[in-house]
């Protein structure tokens, strides 16, 4: 495994008397692209936010360059770490231009409230996320494909190493969440960002990460290359789901291709497939 | 907003202020405050000691005592507040004795321009009511506050007298008070037979509690004049028994005397004296529950309203 | 998203709307509607402001008045300098401070309706004010602070019952209406049980009214104004990212909980101020922030315009409210109420057929 920036040390997380996620380890890999997947209510999210400080530790922490997160002011995080909530709320009224520029919060000061800097920022991620067209818009006019858009030029705008992304596709349809993920390899690889993103799909996230780390009832269950930890087991083990594991035709990574539960023999079908295929 | 912005903004306002009243001109001159003949002399108020002209000759009352003391004494003042907008100035004092008297806003709420534009030569209320106003009242006009009005009623007409330079008027206008009260209690059969009827008031108000008056008001203190008895519960000192409408009852008497503040349905007058509970009451059984004139009753504070209560009384008892 | 890679060479993009202004490394925007607003508005209220001097009982020549103004001798000093002066100018900063505290009220809440005459802080002022009124506790100077005391509490009781592990602004504003009917009838209470004379000073100030307020009620208001100007100079760009949802605004390094604390403080004390020194005085911090939003088309409600709005508002309503049935006259709340009643009603439709109020949950 690479170095890593940002780290997870027996990590528990708790909303109010619900314990979340329990004694986790994690190191995100620097320069990659990692992905979390897991079923619904595994903690996947609450893990990203407590990523992100925006959820408070029970117990453990959470480190960037080895200094604990809740030790250090959000607007120094902010300055390292780009986040887009799962379901962010834009200022009434505002404009596409306004709400990227907002990105730029962390670097700015009460004198300092558009420099040079700001401008190639707030230019460049409008340019790379092909809303510059809509610049003079306000949000609440914009699709849902666009308006995710404009809310990943925010979070690029911020300039930041590490960009979290919580289930950046939701409510988009399919051309717009594979443009939204490409968009996010892309700037992973032409810009070396760290990205950790949550997906709820298995096979994008199998499709994108460099590093897939599965979860299940607040732990991680495997972590790795995709091509190495998605098994039929896995599947069966996280998502309690019978399926096959078939090489993308695509990207010749693992495609998971759930078994026809409505089949007598389906778990017999699937297996012999499955072992056709390894 | 930056601060060139906020700074711009007021140079525009100050040049645009500047621009409008260049092209407009003139003055008014104010007429010199009308010196009153005389001496002067201080008297202590509810605020301090004030210097007050002799014999002042523009006068603002700015409460219902100061303005019927003023009739009383035979001073016409030049401005008075009303109960309400467009209500006349009094609803008791001879018409003719008002008439031409300056409206200057409401009670507790005088308008001080038009005060100042009367250039009064004295002004009287009382710091319950203008406290507030205390300081702009004085550089006005020297301004001679009660503390309040109500039970008071002799002690502040004794000071209005004096500032209003009527002290010998006064004197026989107390004596024609007293003179009249023996009458009235003579017409009601004597004090003995007095003190023997049980006299209650009761004020139904609009948005508050039913009020059995006791002791330390306005009419409290004419029944005490007049020697009559009261019903234990309401003769001690105080301002009211308040009551809701169940209770009435303990406004029970021999003789009851009612009015309304505000509309008769809201304040609970019709409801109340349609009911049960009323009927029960001794004054209403001996036919002797009289329904007055609030404005008189309760705000007719001074001489010539306590002089015709009596004769309403008289009038309802004997 | 394909085709921008090709079209590599993008203009620069900036916040629409905004001049630039820079100076070495210090560099400032100024939205150039807001402050075009602004100077607009300044005008306007200098105008009224010269019309509020000049007429009254007596009408005096805006020369004499400038006279007065500038310190030079004139005839219409005590009528324009001791009578209408401190009046205006209390109105005036009552009503920067209701423009102010309404808009850092709506923004924390996130709502429209969330100003502090909807949400129970003025009425909480109010009770105060009137159970101090009533138990003889107060002489005039000292109302101040009950009504400052009192907004402050309510406010902290709206909180206390909206709070659920995060404020969601539909049920702040729910439970403040609840809060504010409860105050009310509280304030009907002490009116009731109050002596007769107690309860017409209750009643005159209930409305809110400027008749009869001298120097000594403007000038304490103005220090405690003056005072807290920083704080509002903080607010003005403070509360550009409290209208995010507390995620995203965390994401963007807002020290999300201290700032909505410190503008809701800042906000609920202005109201209050405002409150103690004139009485409620109805929808001036309702309609000033959405009015003066709706003038710039900024994304946040700007301060500079919402002050000067409120200051407008209150001193254009109180004119008439004195000249209309002189010599009686009107508490300047009847005419403010007057405008801003169908307001609110034309808030509540609109927001009920165009969209649910926006709010997430912490």
């Amino acid at each position: 495994m690479t170095e890593s920036r940002l780290t997870a040390r027996d990590l528990t997380l708790a909303y109010e008397e619900r314990t979340v996620v329990e004694g986790l380890d994690l190191d995100v890999p620097h320069g990659r692209v990692t992905v979390i997947v897991g079923p619904n209510a595994c903690g996947k999210s609450t893990l990203l936010r407590a990523l992100g400080r925006l959820l408070k530790p029970r117990r453990g922490s959470v480190l960037l360059d080895g200094t604990e997160l809740s030790r250090m002011a959000t607007r120094t995080i902010a300055q390292s770490i780009g986040l887009l909530p799962q379901t962010p709320v834009a200022p009434e009224a505002i404009t596409v231009a306004d709400l990227v520029a907002r990105g730029r919060q962390p670097h700015q000061h009460w004198w300092q409230q558009w420099s040079e800097e700001d401008e190639r920022a707030v230019t460049d991620a409008m340019d790379r996320t092909d809303v510059t067209a809509l610049a003079a818009r306000p949000v609440d006019e914009l699709s849902g494909g666009q308006r995710q858009r404009v809310w990943i030029a925010m979070a690029l705008a911020q300039d930041t190493d590490l960009l979290l992304l919580d289930e950046p596709t939701t409510y988009l349809d399919i051309s717009h969440q594979v443009e939204v993920l490409d968009l996010v390899r892309q700037l992973n690889r032409e810009r070396g960002r760290t990205v950790v993103a949550v997906l709820h799909d298995l096979n994008q996230a199998a499709r994108y990460a460099d590093h897939l780390v599965a979860m299940k009832a607040g732990r991680i269950v495997a972590q790795g290359r995709p091509t190495e930890i998605v098994t039929v087991d896995l599947v069966r083990d996280v998502f309690g789901l019978a399926s096959v594991v078939v090489p993308d035709p695509v990207t010749g990574g693992p495609l998971v291709v759930p078994g026809s539960p409505w089949h007598q023999d389906s778990s017999a079908a699937a297996a012999a497939v499955s072992a056709e295929v390894r | 907003m930056t601060p060139s912005i906020t700074r711009r903004a007021a140079a525009v306002a100050v040049v645009a202020a500047l621009a409008v009243s260049a092209t407009a001109c003139g003055s008014e001159k104010e007429d010199a405050k009308s010196a009153a003949g005389g001496g002067k002399h201080t008297v202590t108020t509810a605020m301090g000691k004030v210097e007050v002209s002799d014999s002042p000759k523009r006068v603002v009352v700015l409460d219902t005592d100061a303005l019927d003391s003023a009739i009383t004494l035979g001073v016409k003042p030049v401005g008075a507040v009303t109960a309400e907008a467009g209500a006349p100035i009094s609803t008791y004092l001879p018409e003719d004795k008002v008439k031409g008297i300056k409206a200057v806003g409401l009670i507790m709420e005088p308008n001080l321009e038009a005060i100042d534009g009367l250039n009064p030569d004295l002004i009287i209320s009382s710091k319950a009511r203008d406290e507030k106003s205390y300081k702009e009242l004085s550089k006005i006009a020297p301004t001679v506050f009660t503390e309040t009005t109500g039970p008071d009623w002799r002690k502040n007409f004794e000071l209005h007298a004096d500032v209003l330079g009527k002290k010998d008027e006064a004197k026989k206008v107390v004596a024609d008070y007293e003179k009249h009260v023996t009458e009235v209690t003579g017409a009601l059969g004597g004090a003995d037979k007095a003190a023997r009827t049980k006299v209650g008031f009761v004020r139904f108000i609009e948005g508050a509690d039913t009020r059995l008056y006791m002791n330390d008001t306005f009419v409290g203190s004419i029944l005490k004049d007049l020697k009559v008895g009261r019903p234990a519960n309401v003769d001690k000192t105080g301002f009211s028994l308040d009551i809701s409408p169940e209770r009435i009852s303990e406004g029970n008497s021999d003789v009851i005397f009612y009015s309304t503040y505000g509309d008769p349905a809201k304040a609970k007058e019709t409801s109340v004296t349609g009911g049960k509970l009323w009927k029960k009451l001794d004054g209403v059984k001996n036919k002797k529950a009289f329904k007055v004139d609030d404005s008189l009753w309760m705000l007719g504070i001074g001489y010539t309203g306590a002089g015709q209560i009596l004769d309403e009384m008289k009038k309802n008892l004997s | 998203m394909t085709a921008s890679l090709i079209e590599s060479q993008a203009a620069a993009v900036r916040p629409g709307g905004y001049s630039l202004v820079r100076r070495g490394r210090a560099s400032f925007l100024v939205h150039r509607r807001a402050a075009i607003a602004s100077c607009v508005l300044a005008v306007l209220t200098a105008a009224v402001c010269l019309a509020y001097l000049c007429l009254g009982e007596r009408f005096v020549a805006p020369a004499e008045v400038l006279n007065t103004l500038s310190g030079q001798p004139s005839t219409a000093d005590f009528v324009v300098g001791e009578l209408r002066l401190p009046r205006l100018v209390l109105g005036l900063m009552v009503g920067a401070a209701f423009g102010v505290g309404g808009a850092l009220i709506q923004t924390v809440a996130r709502n429209p309706l969330a100003s502090p005459d909807i949400i129970g802080v003025s009425q909480g002022a109010s009770a105060l004010t009137i159970g101090a009124l009533t138990f003889g506790v107060g002489s005039f100077s000292v109302l101040p602070y009950f009504s400052v005391a009192g907004g402050m509490i309510a406010a902290a009781l709206v909180y206390f019952f909206a709070w659920r592990g995060g404020l969601h602004a539909a049920r702040f504003v729910l439970i403040g209406i609840g809060v504010a009917i409860a105050l009310r009838s509280v304030v009907h209470l002490f009116i009731t049980k109050g002596d007769y004379l107690v309860a017409h000073q209750a009643q005159v100030w209930i409305t809110g009214s400027l008749n009869g307020r001298g120097w000594d009620e403007a000038a304490p208001l103005g220090w405690t104004l003056l005072a807290l100007a920083p704080c509002v100079v903080w607010a003005a760009r403070a509360q550009r990212n409290a209208a995010f949802d507390d995620d995203t605004a965390t994401a963007l390094g807002v020290p999300l909980q201290r700032t909505r604390l410190g503008l809701a403080l800042l906000g609920v004390f202005l109201a209050s101020v405002a409150t103690g020194a004139a009485g409620p005085v109805d929808f001036v911090a309702l309609l000033a922030p959405q009015i003066a939003r709706r003038l710039t088309r900024t994304a946040q409600i700007p301060l500079l315009c919402s002050a000067l709005l409120g200051a407008l508002i209150v001193v254009a309503a109180d004119l008439p409210a004195r000249l209309l049935f002189a010599p009686v006259e009107l508490p300047v709340g009847v005419l403010t109420a007057a405008v801003g009643a169908p307001y609110l009603i034309w808030l509540i439709v609109k927001d009920r057929s165009v969209r649910g109020s926006t709010g997430g949950v912490a």
